[in-house]
């Protein structure tokens, strides 16, 4: 229940939103091009079809509504997925989903239906990311147990990044090559409002199928027996927390490649503020992605390194340290 | 609330783990669930709790079906407590304690009252604060039993809760358990004391291989020869201050008496 530190509960969101929106609007201020924000804005704001209207429409809103909605989506399944896990280790790429999209997408490069037009890439991803929620709500459907839910993904994950290896091994040019594998560590450069239209609907999907399940992963704690006799639904759940993410992940994957660490690091750095209650963790991990989220591709951008370095090897370089040095102090304080 | 099973089988592939067995418990009274282990007490324990289906047979609450109840509502009024239960999470002690109030989703008073009572009986106020992971196995157990009590349902189904307790502890927990059904709640409890069982439960059912061997009051149950039936031991028994204890002495080896 959320009584107990109801009002501590509040400060945390709030903060955490806040800072969301600090970053959301440092990301429309950062970029390559000079822009006056203001000037732009009022420009839009009046019709007028100016080069700064048009750089901040095409460019820097579709990043910065990206960010925060792949860091909301990967904070928030991260936290789901640890939660229906009870591990700390499982990350939103657990349920395979991510894998799938990532071969979708890797296929329509492959195929060159991405040379034709522009939204072959997300479309490949969803279209991998569906395929593989289909199989697995199939499972969950079925009364899979949730261990046996996740070796299912883990399988998806290996036969996906089997067949995406085997798209690269057959490759008929290092260019595409070279294109795939930069696709690959994930980036929100150069990405327009349309992929903000074709990814927002599942992420938001996969939201509220998420943030709807926080009672049932509190009674989790308790293991399954304890929770079912609470009188939760042990297949609702799963249903909700793997359809929820793989709607999730599937529609981030495909429209910003792979973001490695995000799901992993975010939840564990909330979860003592939110005295490790796992229903709890859902909003604030949502928030806490997207705020980490976009502070990496702020930094990406500032960063003086070009070709700009792609966001999912960011996250990876500050997430993996951090991880270890988190697990460190753990370890410590274990002793 | 009356929970009766009515000709209940339960088969795990090939084993038949609970063949034909019929038993009611009664609000107000301590029913024991006796037998070796893999006897299917557990199972049977579990049936009562709705969280499983008899491949025969039927489970009733009040003469109601669990499906006719509806799962909600029978978390409401049923609370079970699980064997070696786990705590995922570190939480704080009140905070788990305070989980037994998810199926209510009532005002906030009425769950902290229920919440310090079942913290009060369990007497786990004093580590209230703490997170379950600095607990011994028996706090914690105690914190679980605190959350089944803060359910405060109709009935109570115990899986062995005082198995990880010292024995004062397991003293005050079966008192505990008898004070809850003279509250009128129907309690159920597995147990492997033969003792506590005598002493605290009002009628005990023996289980041997999945079969209801025995069933009624504690001393008619837990004859020498039921017991030597169901567990393979031979007792040890007699009364202290007027009332029954007794203790398994020595295996009954094949052949022997």
């Amino acid at each position: 229940m959320s009584r107990f530190h109801a009002p501590s509960q509040r400060l945390l969101i709030g903060s955490l939103g806040a800072l969301v929106l600090v970053l959301f609007v440092a990301s429309l201020l950062i970029g390559y091009a000079p822009l006056d924000v203001g000037g732009a804005l009022s420009d839009l704001i009046h019709g007028r079809d100016t080069l700064g209207a048009l750089v901040l429409l095409q460019l820097r809103l579709p990043r910065a509504l990206l960010g925060a909605a792949v860091g909301f989506s990967l904070g928030l399944t991260g936290a789901a997925m640890q939660g229906l896990m009870r591990n700390p280790l499982a990350d939103p790429g657990i349920v395979g989903v991510s894998g799938a999209a990532a071969l979708g997408a890797v296929l329509a490069f492959y195929s060159g239906l991405a040379n034709v037009f522009a939204l072959a890439l997300p479309l490949g991803g969803l279209a991998g990311a569906a395929i593989a929620t289909a199989l697995l709500l199939a499972l969950a459907r079925n009364g899979t147990g949730t261990s046996l839910l996740i070796l299912a993904g883990v399988a998806l994950n290996s036969l996906a990044g089997a067949l995406t290896a085997l798209a690269l091994n057959l490759s008929p040019s290092p260019y595409a090559t070279l294109e795939i594998v930069f696709w690959l560590m994930g980036s929100l450069a150069d990405r327009s409002l349309d992929h903000v239209a074709l990814a927002l609907p599942f992420m938001a999907l996969g939201w509220v199928l998420m943030l709807r399940i926080g009672h049932g992963l509190d009674a989790l704690t308790l293991g399954e027996d304890t929770a079912a006799s609470m009188g939760i639904s042990l297949k609702g759940l799963r249903l909700s927390a793997t359809g929820g993410a793989a709607a999730a992940v599937g529609a981030s994957v495909a429209v910003a490649g792979a973001i490695g660490f995000v799901g992993l690091v975010v939840p564990h750095l909330l979860r003592p503020l939110v005295g490790h209650r796992p229903g709890r963790l859902l909003l604030a991990s949502g928030f806490g992605g997207a705020a980490l989220t976009l502070a990496a591709d702020c930094a990406v951008r500032l960063a003086p390194i070009r070709p700009e370095l792609k966001l999912g090897v960011v996250t990876a370089l500050i997430g993996a340290p951090f991880f270890l040095a988190l697990l460190w102090r753990l370890r410590r304080e274990a002793e | 609330m009356i929970l009766s099973a009515t000709n209940i089988t339960v088969r795990r592939g090939p084993r038949t783990v609970l063949h034909d067995v019929s038993l009611e418990a009664r609000p107000g009274e301590v029913l024991g669930l006796l037998g070796a282990n893999g006897a299917g007490k557990t199972t049977l324990l579990r049936l009562l709790a709705g969280l499983d289906a008899p491949e025969a047979g039927t489970v009733r609450y009040d003469g109601r079906s669990a499906a006719g109840i509806g799962r909600a509502a029978l978390g409401r009024q049923v609370a079970y407590l699980a064997q070696n239960g786990a705590i995922h999470w570190p939480l704080k002690v009140e905070e788990v304690v305070a989980l037994g109030r998810l199926p209510h989703r009532s005002d906030a008073a009425t769950d902290t009252a229920a919440i310090h009572r079942a913290m009060e009986r369990a007497e786990v106020l004093p580590f209230a604060g703490r997170t379950t992971g600095t607990l011994s196995g028996g706090e914690r157990m105690r914190v679980l039993l605190a959350r089944a009590l803060a359910v405060e349902g109709r009935a109570l189904l115990a899986d062995e809760p005082i198995a990880a307790l010292d024995p004062a502890h397991q003293l005050d927990v079966m008192e505990l358990l008898r004070d809850v059904a003279r509250g009128g709640t129907t309690v159920v409890v597995v147990l492997h004391d033969l003792t506590l069982a005598a002493r605290f439960c009002d009628r005990l059912a023996l289980l041997a291989a999945g079969r209801l061997h025995a069933i009624g009051a504690p001393m008619e149950v837990l004859t020498p020869g039921h017991v030597a039936a169901a567990y393979g031991v031979e007792v040890v028994a007699g009364m202290q201050e007027g009332e029954p204890f007794i203790l398994p002495w020595r295996r009954i080896e094949d052949g022997g008496p």
